[in-house]
């Protein structure tokens, strides 16, 4: 848990779930969750399992498990997850990956890495 | 089965197939080739060729018109194009300018 | 879902061309091509739309392959697989959405406003600002007055899985 007085300038990463309520700037890497609580300030490439955020989140994010944006928080970034919530009243920004299929989609702008035939 | 539905705001330039009817009080142009029966109501403008089961014209149709069942063009109708259908009823009041050829299977 | 709107596009029916109106548009069945609303679109659950769109407020329930840009709001509800890009000033992505594309609701509001989520209905970005810097402030002083919770940061290169 980084205290809403701390700020960090590195790498975090770990096993364990982390709260941040005070600022980071740098990248996260932990293999479990993210809380960006409300009042954080994160400027990081984050890769961790899901990624809920209450406060303000700009850099890319890849999280398997999901990414909820709650409202009132900010995102900016480009994310790769599985799930994604965005609230009513959250802040959105970027790109957005998601592994699925829709059948003979032919993709005008966005990527499309699994094009079915 | 529910109706498609063109709404008098609407335009479309363009193609309208599909097995539902069609009630058309906006613009389509282009094709409308639909399983069911066509209505164009007094409001509407449709310059299209036309297949439909029947289709009864209360606005305006500019294109041609193939029918298995019936055509009928009301009294508000007004109608530029051949008319392929084994039956017509012209009401008193239309106006239609174009061929009829009512040589189809019933 | 109840049809609501005056146009609706039955389960059956494809609509390929450009559509333009000023009501609203339930789709139940297909739409290709394009679509320049002011209304709002409705794409129904086993509805599908392979179209740029450009309208007031967009539901999607269905599948969207294609750019949409909404004046008010795009909402995509749980059962919705969306393909592109969406640009509108308040976006909305329910559980179970399944989404691939750019998102964009313009550049964050700045950091120092509160975060006001109902207000920020400009589409075009706001100038100046760049968002990826929180800015400056003075260096905290409490960092050593917290014993109880062990730093986690640490150089790069080391691994310490601390607890937070």
């Amino acid at each position: 848990m980084i205290g809403p007085g701390i700020t960090i300038r590195g790498t975090i990463a770990g096993d364990e779930d982390l709260q941040v309520e005070g600022r980071i700037e740098g990248a996260v890497q932990i293999t479990r969750d993210l809380l960006v609580a409300e009042g954080a300030r994160v400027a990081a490439t984050v890769e961790a399992a899901a990624v809920t955020v209450r406060g303000r989140l700009l850099g890319d994010v890849a999280a398997g498990d999901g990414v909820v944006v709650e409202s009132g928080a900010v995102l900016v970034g480009n994310v790769t997850t599985s799930r994604l919530v965005v609230a009513d009243g959250a802040h959105f920004k970027g790109r957005v990956q998601m592994d699925f299929e829709v059948p003979g989609a032919d993709a005008p702008r966005a990527s499309s890495t699994n094009r079915r035939r | 089965m529910a109706s498609t539905v063109i709404g008098s705001s609407i335009t479309v330039d363009g193609e309208i197939t599909g097995a539902e009817s069609l009630v058309v009080q906006g613009a389509v142009k282009g094709r409308i080739a639909i399983a069911e029966n066509l209505f164009v109501e007094n409001s509407a403008t449709v310059e299209a060729d036309i297949e439909a089961a029947s289709v009864e014209v209360g606005g305006e149709v500019t294109g041609n018109v193939t029918a298995t069942t019936r055509v009928e063009i009301k009294a508000e109708g007004r109608m530029v194009g051949d008319v392929r259908s084994p039956r017509i009823h012209i009401a008193d009041g239309a106006l239609f300018k174009g061929s009829i050829d009512m040589d189809v299977e019933r | 879902m109840a049809s609501k709107a005056a146009t609706t596009i039955a389960a059956g029916t494809v609509v390929a061309g450009r559509i333009e109106g000023a009501e609203d548009i339930d789709l139940l069945g297909r739409i290709e091509g394009s679509v320049h609303l002011k209304g709002a679109l409705r794409i129904d659950e086993k509805a599908r739309a392979d179209a740029d769109l450009e309208v007031t407020r967009l539901e999607i329930r269905g599948i969207l392959v294609g750019n949409a840009t909404a004046t008010d709001t795009i909402e995509l509800l749980g059962t919705a697989r969306v393909i592109g890009d969406l640009v509108a000033p308040r976006i909305i992505v329910r559980e179970g959405a399944r989404f691939r594309g750019l998102l964009d609701m313009g550049d964050a509001p700045d950091e120092d406003d509160a975060p006001r989520p109902a207000q920020a209905r400009r589409p075009a970005p706001t100038p100046a600002r760049t968002p990826t810097r929180p800015a400056a402030t003075p260096p905290r002083t409490a960092p050593a007055a917290r014993p109880a919770r062990p730093a986690t940061a640490r150089p790069e290169g080391e691994d310490a899985g601390e607890e937070p």
